[in-house]
């Protein structure tokens, strides 16, 4: 073996054994510097692999976190904490900070840029109550057109990457109150009295929060990720493009703009109208990301194969967008099931909940078909497996809020081994209108559960990844996040998904792809 | 009312800040050594090197004796305009909490200007991207996606936005 493979294979097997350590760059950088003493190099590989490191290291970006906390609160609170998972601090104070700086060195250590990029970061007490809280928030503090080097005239570019093409702060001033390139807040209550009580938030850095735990880690990964330029600064819901302070009322699309495509406008989002943009963001799976390094490695992250729920007969003849299940059977190229679909009824509004062992005419309903379930009052994992031991083959839950795509099946339990999968309200309303009005099961109708191997799970038939586009828009979490479909899960999702990889680029993720698109 | 930062051991810089609205700083080697503060080159056990941030030039600069006598009533000081408490943060302004930080207030009395030409424009608290965090009846945490912080006061105050992957 040679020297550069030595290297190139020590820094790989670090890398993805310890996905978000700080540490692991430099102690991957020494590691290779005494692999190369201990085999003698010669004087050329030395060079090579001297120019390899120089390469890997004189541009990787500096994250500065600053703390803007008074003495003895949030990043400075000095309330005693036991280390964990890799996290050494002591108090609640010095942990956070820890996350925090683990995180700007991850992201510093994935990025490229001769200007350090400044975070202002406060744990404050934010909107909470028993139930719900706020947990965090972060986005780019200025936006900036037209600097030098920009790659598109024109078009808003968040700080921290406008700052890199121009190689110089864009901002002169070196008061981060002024110059800032994200801001983030996160709440200093959460698990306290009255702010979602008890709830645990794991400051560990070693992937290993328990599913009842907030992982603070993953929280700012995504949050950051935000902050560093995922997301439009376009209005989605209105399809306004911001506008310069005292500019044209037209405004200017967002560096992202130029990357959504919309298959069936055939158009980017920077050259639609208001209204197009507005509707565009409402058809779900459709708007994809069409830029090349994020498409060009779609299939490295992203499973091959995307479940596919069709029905046939009794007047239904189309595909339904489904959500599928953590639990029970996968859906992979082995599913090919198609059997009658059949409601379940236990309530006399005509709803089937499934909450309890079914009844002697629902099982027998059931039994060796698909059976059509209610969401809501338990769990799915308990509906699902009251349809299994009736003999269901399948289980569809439909949802019951008004939104489409369908979020997946949330619940574990290993005993489940059909497959199961949601379904939007208003497709569930029209399964189930089918249901009861066919004479006899057999005659449908039918549903054919399937994964199109045609597709990635998360992307068009061309590796397009899908951006979310929920109808009705959901601020927030529309236009800007990857699809829900995408499977294995991906950091920029709407929702944190539990047992996502630290990491932000391929295999494992195309958050990094996505800023290469944009400028990165 | 100055900053200071101190380096420690444990947490390689440390950072104390003074007055309502002083900034503290945690700054990597590697970053310090790119603003040229003093101690950038210093390991990282280097004990109690401290530096200021002027309160008039904004510049960086090592701490001076009156710098260190600040320290003390800023600690004794509570921390200005906090929010409200927990569970009522932002509920009569219909806000996160977010708009009433006196951080917010800071960054809404200075403005940006871009130099080399640049177009620029700040973001504020209706700009922000939040997580908000949900405990259903078994227990169970979800999170989700909000944008401004007038629909992060919403999320939390339960009128339906986002993804909840719940059951």
């Amino acid at each position: 073996m040679t020297t550069d493979s030595l290297l190139k294979l020590h820094t790989a097997r670090s890398t993805a054994n310890a996905r978000l350590h700080p540490t692991w760059l430099s102690q991957a950088r020494a590691s290779a510097t005494a692999l190369a003493t201990k085999f003698a190099l010669t004087a050329a590989s030395t060079l090579v692999m001297t120019l390899t490191l120089a390469v890997g290291t004189a541009h990787a970006a500096t994250i500065v976190v600053v703390n803007i906390d008074d003495p003895g609160l949030g990043f400075n609170d000095p309330t005693p904490a036991t280390p964990v998972g890799g996290n050494p601090g002591t108090t609640v104070g010095q942990q956070r900070q820890f996350v925090f700086e683990a995180v700007a060195k991850f992201w510093g250590s994935k990025l490229t840029s001769d200007v350090p990029i400044k975070v202002l970061a406060t744990f404050s007490p934010l909107a909470c109550t028993a139930t719900t809280g706020v947990l965090g928030a972060a986005t780019a503090y200025n936006l900036f057109f037209d600097f030098p080097n920009a790659k598109r005239a024109g078009t808003w570019y968040p700080s921290a990457l406008a700052n890199k093409l121009a190689s110089v702060p864009l901002i002169a001033n070196p008061d981060p109150f002024e110059s800032a390139d994200i801001i983030s807040f996160f709440n200093s209550n959460l698990g306290k009295p009255g702010c979602l009580e008890g709830a645990s938030t794991y400051f560990g850095v070693d992937g290993k929060a328990n599913p009842g735990q907030i992982d603070l880690v993953s929280t700012v990964l995504h949050e950051f990720g935000h902050g560093l330029g995922f997301q439009t600064y376009t209005n989605g819901q209105t399809g306004q493009q911001l506008t310069q302070e005292g500019g044209d009322p037209a405004g200017l699309p967002s560096v992202w703009d130029h990357q959504m495509f919309d298959p069936t406008l055939r158009k980017t989002w920077d050259v639609m109208s208001p209204p197009e943009r507005a509707a565009s963001a409402l058809v779900p799976r459709n708007l994809v990301w069409k830029g090349d390094t994020v498409t060009r490695n779609a299939s490295r992250v992203l499973q091959r194969g995307t479940p596919e729920l069709f029905v046939s007969g009794a007047g239904l003849n189309k595909f339904i967008f489904i959500g599928p299940a953590a639990f029970g059977a996968k859906l992979d190229g082995r599913v090919f099931l198609s059997a009658p679909l059949v409601a379940v009824t236990d309530l006399p509004d005509g709803r089937g909940l499934a909450c309890s062992a079914l009844d002697a005419k629902n099982a027998a309903a059931v039994l060796g078909r698909v059976a059509l379930i209610d969401r809501g009052d338990c769990a799915f994992t308990v509906k699902v497996k009251n349809a299994q031991l009736a003999g269901a083959r399948a289980v569809v839950i439909v949802d019951n809020e008004a939104s489409t795509p369908p979020a997946g099946l949330s619940g574990t339990d290993e005993s489940i081994t059909i497959p199961a999968v949601r379904v939007s309200q208003a497709d569930g309303k029209a399964l189930k209108a089918a249901s009861k009005a066919a004479l006899r099961p057999l005659l449908g109708p039918y549903a054919v559960l399937f994964v199109n191997l045609g597709k990635l799970s998360g992307a068009d038939y061309l590796n397009r990844v899908y951006l979310y586009t929920p109808n009705p828009f959901s601020g927030g979490s529309s236009v800007s996040h990857f699809d829900t479909l995408a499977s294995p899960n991906l950091l920029m999702e709407p929702a944190l998904n539990p047992g996502q990889p630290f990491d932000v680029t391929a295999p494992n993720d195309l958050t990094l792809e996505l800023f290469r698109d944009i400028g990165w | 009312m100055p900053c200071r930062i101190e380096f420690s051991a444990c947490l390689r810089t440390a950072f104390v800040c003074s007055g309502p609205l002083a900034a503290a700083i945690f700054l990597p080697p590697v970053a310090m050594a790119q603003t040229g503060m003093p101690g950038a080159s210093a390991p990282e056990a280097m004990p109690a090197h401290r530096v200021a941030i002027d309160p008039i030039t904004r510049q960086i600069r090592l701490a001076e004796p009156a710098d260190m006598l600040g320290k003390a009533a800023a600690q004794a000081a509570p921390q200005a305009a906090a929010p409200s408490a927990p569970g009522q943060a932002g509920t009569a302004s219909a806000s996160s909490g977010v708009e009433a930080h006196p951080a917010m207030k800071r960054m809404q009395s200075t403005t940006s200007t871009a130099q080399m030409g640049a177009g620029v424009r700040r973001f504020d608290a209706s700009s922000l991207q939040f997580s908000v965090v949900k405990r259903d009846a078994d227990g169970k945490l979800s999170t989700q996606c909000v944008h401004g912080d007038h629909a992060a006061h919403d999320a939390v105050h339960s009128k339906a936005v986002g993804v909840h992957h719940d059951n």
